[in-house]
């Protein structure tokens, strides 16, 4: 049985604000690269987020390969995401500290092999040696990619990995993203990018309405004809 | 206006429970921390924080003089001044004088910088990653804060008490020799002590609440300046406060007569 | 930190704020001085008070210390002491007191304002931020600060008493005694007070007017004014004090 990220009835609202989930039940597969897309504020990087325990649902179940996330307590959160790192999507990187450096922070013990091997999986080799002020955005986040690299994780959770990076640092990106996932790492992807959608995306959960609109192999996401994907894709292609 | 003054010292009471909490995770976090960090961190908020640790005990320096000068008229005890002013600086004014400095220079500027990063996401990003933010950014921070209040107290001790003489040789012609006679007759380790107490009391005071007002920020440019001030504010408050309780506390211990 | 450059800066922005103040206050600039006599005066009271009482009652067992090493007694020290308060620690460490709450919030509020492009809205509305912005500040601190080093002042100087009498057993009225304390000493204080009331917004103006980029200039900008505001405070109690001695006063 794969691992799986699974939703159970997940209601969750802010402070002042209407409820941002209501009632999304999802079965995720930990597998290949799940995109997750719906408009904005429409809850995604919320679903991120309570996947590894940065928040807590009002009500509902997560659970993330078996473990009952909003139950576990910081030491077993932190090995949780050990296994599942989040990238958010501000690459969160600290300034005073070289690319290498910052990639070394996961793994303080790691050998500088290792540190290069990470930034190379990210197709951030040549940048070890700089500040992140010397670097483009998209180039931060393929760093910080290779920081979550270094852990050895099977999955990764990626908020945004290119939302406003222009069309060259957004093809960096995916490509780091796809040759990761012919290696065999899985990823969940929050995105805007339908052109990445169309090109690499194995499976689609849509979240329209605080809940899951859709969830199944891209080819049929494509294809369906659901309401709310027809206007998503239109809205996307126009 | 009791209200207001209850409601007051309610908040008071959370924040230092909230230091309390935030202390006993950085204690528990020390061992972890990155050498490199402590250093990065003496280096801006320690030793940045030397010239205007300085020139406030220069300042210090001659207004001691200045306040005792009026003593020294009155009761003619010119040859107690050495004592007497030095006696301030040690047990009162140079540790409120440097907790000032501190909450407004080092205190300040750390705030600003944990209030950037917690505002811009980026203790969320680094706990995405498993890494811990107090471990990472925060403990470093307050270690080298605490030390660098020991170092810049004895530092401040020794400028003012040399301006001190100055400013009495100039304005008194005190030779130094009275002046530093008296000073070795009855200024003893235990008032240095004393002085070294209170300086590392109020320099953790500042750690403490301009770590936590800077982490507790949330939003834009706005959240950073807002927790910058509330965190010189609450210093400030705070070491006035300290200040009282353990001149209670050690005048007994060490300012017993001798 | 370039103490010419930053009193000429002060200098500059006080002198551009005065002009704005001498032309007719509007309606804007009145409710702006309320504004700001309620974030002085109303919002820093509470700090200053208790502070100066804690400062107070720890003076007394300095007091105390010194009174064993010189005349064995300490209610003869109780008028000195309070001439001093007076004249010396009373005005100080009140303003410093002021400068770390008032300076650090003006700064705050104004380097954001600054960066988030407020300012340059004022300016394109054919404002001045000298007048519309500063200026009230310092009018509000010219008043303000003198109040509040009164109210701190008695403050220190009632806990003082209060602390003589309740734990060291002595008539506390020795340390209200004003025999000493003639017109030079509250001319000093007077001075101090008014300075610093108007020194502390200027600076923290002038810090924070420049403020580009982001919460990282706004954090600078805010910490810059902090420090320029305790330091100016210790600097003019150093400055008149040495003033008067040399008048011989």
């Amino acid at each position: 049985m794969t691992a799986a990220l699974v939703f159970q009835d997940v209601h969750k609202s802010f402070e002042g604000g209407d409820p941002v989930l209501r009632g999304l039940s999802a079965d995720i597969p930990l597998s290949g690269l799940t995109f997750v897309i719906g408009q904005s504020g429409s809850g995604k990087s919320v679903l991120c987020k309570l996947a590894v325990g940065l928040l807590r649902p009002d009500s509902g179940g997560v659970h993330l390969d078996g473990e009952d996330v909003p139950s576990l307590d910081r030491t077993r959160l932190h090995d949780l995401r050990r296994r599942y790192p989040y990238v958010v999507q501000g690459p969160a990187l600290l300034d005073w500290l070289t690319a290498a450096e910052n990639v070394s922070l996961t793994d303080p013990g790691a050998s500088a092999t290792s540190i290069r091997a990470a930034l190379d999986q990210a197709d951030a080799g040549a940048l070890a040696d700089l500040h992140p002020e010397a670097l483009g955005p998209g180039a931060q986040k393929r760093v910080a990619i290779a920081r979550a690299l270094l852990l050895s994780p099977r999955y990764l959770l990626l908020d945004e990995p290119t939302t406003g990076l222009d069309n060259r640092a957004a093809d960096a990106v995916n490509h780091v993203l796809t040759s990761l996932r012919d290696r065999g790492l899985g990823a969940l992807v929050v995105s805007h990018d339908y052109r990445a959608l169309r090109a690499a995306a194995d499976r689609v959960l849509l979240v329209a309405a605080g809940r899951a609109a859709f969830l199944g192999p891209r080819d049929a996401f494509l294809a369906s004809d659901l309401p709310e994907v027809r206007t998503l894709l239109e809205h996307a292609d126009g | 206006m009791i209200g207001a003054l209850g409601r007051r010292a309610l908040l008071g009471l959370r924040w230092m429970g909230a230091g309390a909490v935030l202390s006993g995770r950085v204690i528990a976090r020390l061992p972890r921390m990155r050498g490199r960090e402590v250093v990065r961190s003496a280096a801006r908020l320690g030793a940045d924080s030397a010239p205007l640790v300085l020139l406030a005990a220069v300042v210090t320096g001659m207004l001691m003089v200045l306040q005792t000068q009026l003593y020294v008229e009155r009761y003619g005890a010119r040859a107690f001044l050495g004592w007497a002013a030095s006696f301030a600086v040690l047990w009162e004014f140079g540790p409120l004088l440097l907790g000032m400095m501190l909450a407004a220079r080092a205190g300040a500027q750390n705030a600003a910088e944990l209030a950037a990063l917690s505002a811009s996401g980026h203790l969320e990003g680094l706990e995405g990653v498993a890494l811990d933010p107090i471990a990472l950014l925060v403990a470093p921070r307050m270690t080298a804060l605490l030390a660098a209040s020991a170092v810049l107290s004895a530092l401040f001790f020794l400028v003012a008490i040399g301006f001190e003489m100055a400013a009495a040789v100039v304005s008194l012609r005190l030779p130094p020799q009275v002046f530093l006679g008296s000073l070795r007759e009855s200024l003893g380790l235990r008032d240095l002590l004393a002085g070294v107490i209170k300086s590392t009391a109020f320099g953790s005071a500042v750690a403490v609440i301009s770590s936590l007002s800077g982490l507790r920020a949330r939003g834009g440019a706005r959240a950073v300046g807002e927790a910058t001030a509330r965190s010189v504010q609450r210093a400030a408050a705070a070491i006035f406060g300290l200040d009282f309780l353990l001149t209670q506390v050690l005048t007994p211990l060490l300012g017993g007569p001798r | 930190m370039n103490p010419v450059r930053e009193l000429g800066g002060a200098a500059l922005l006080g002198a551009r704020a005065a002009v704005a103040v001498r032309r007719v206050p509007g309606r804007v600039f009145l409710r702006e001085l309320w504004t700001q006599l309620d974030q002085i005066a109303v919002r820093s009271a509470g700090l200053v008070i208790t502070g100066m009482a804690f400062f107070g009652a720890v003076l007394i067992s300095i007091a105390n210390a010194q009174a064993r090493r010189f005349t064995g007694n300490l209610v003869v020290l109780g008028p000195a002491y309070f001439e001093l308060l007076v004249r010396e620690f009373g005005p100080v460490t009140s303003s410093l007191l002021v400068a770390a709450r008032y300076g650090a919030s003006s700064a705050a509020e104004i380097s954001s304002m600054s960066v988030t492009e407020q300012l340059d809205a004022i300016r394109m509305c054919a404002g001045d931020p000298a007048s519309d912005v500063v200026a009230p500040r310092v009018l509000a601190g010219a008043i303000a600060v003198p109040a509040l080093c009164l109210l701190g002042t008695t403050a220190a100087a009632l806990s003082a008493a209060l602390t003589a009498l309740l734990a060291f057993h002595v008539d506390g009225w020795a340390f209200l005694d004003p025999r000493f304390i003639d017109a030079p000493d509250l001319l000093s204080s007077g001075a101090k007070v008014l300075l610093s009331g108007l020194y502390i917004p200027l600076v923290a103006a002038v810090r924070a007017l420049p403020a580009r980029g982001g919460s990282a200039a706004v954090g600078r900008a805010t910490t810059q004014a902090v420090v320029a505001a305790c330091l100016g405070c210790l600097v003019i109690d150093v400055l008149v004090g040495l003033a008067f001695r040399v008048l011989g006063l």
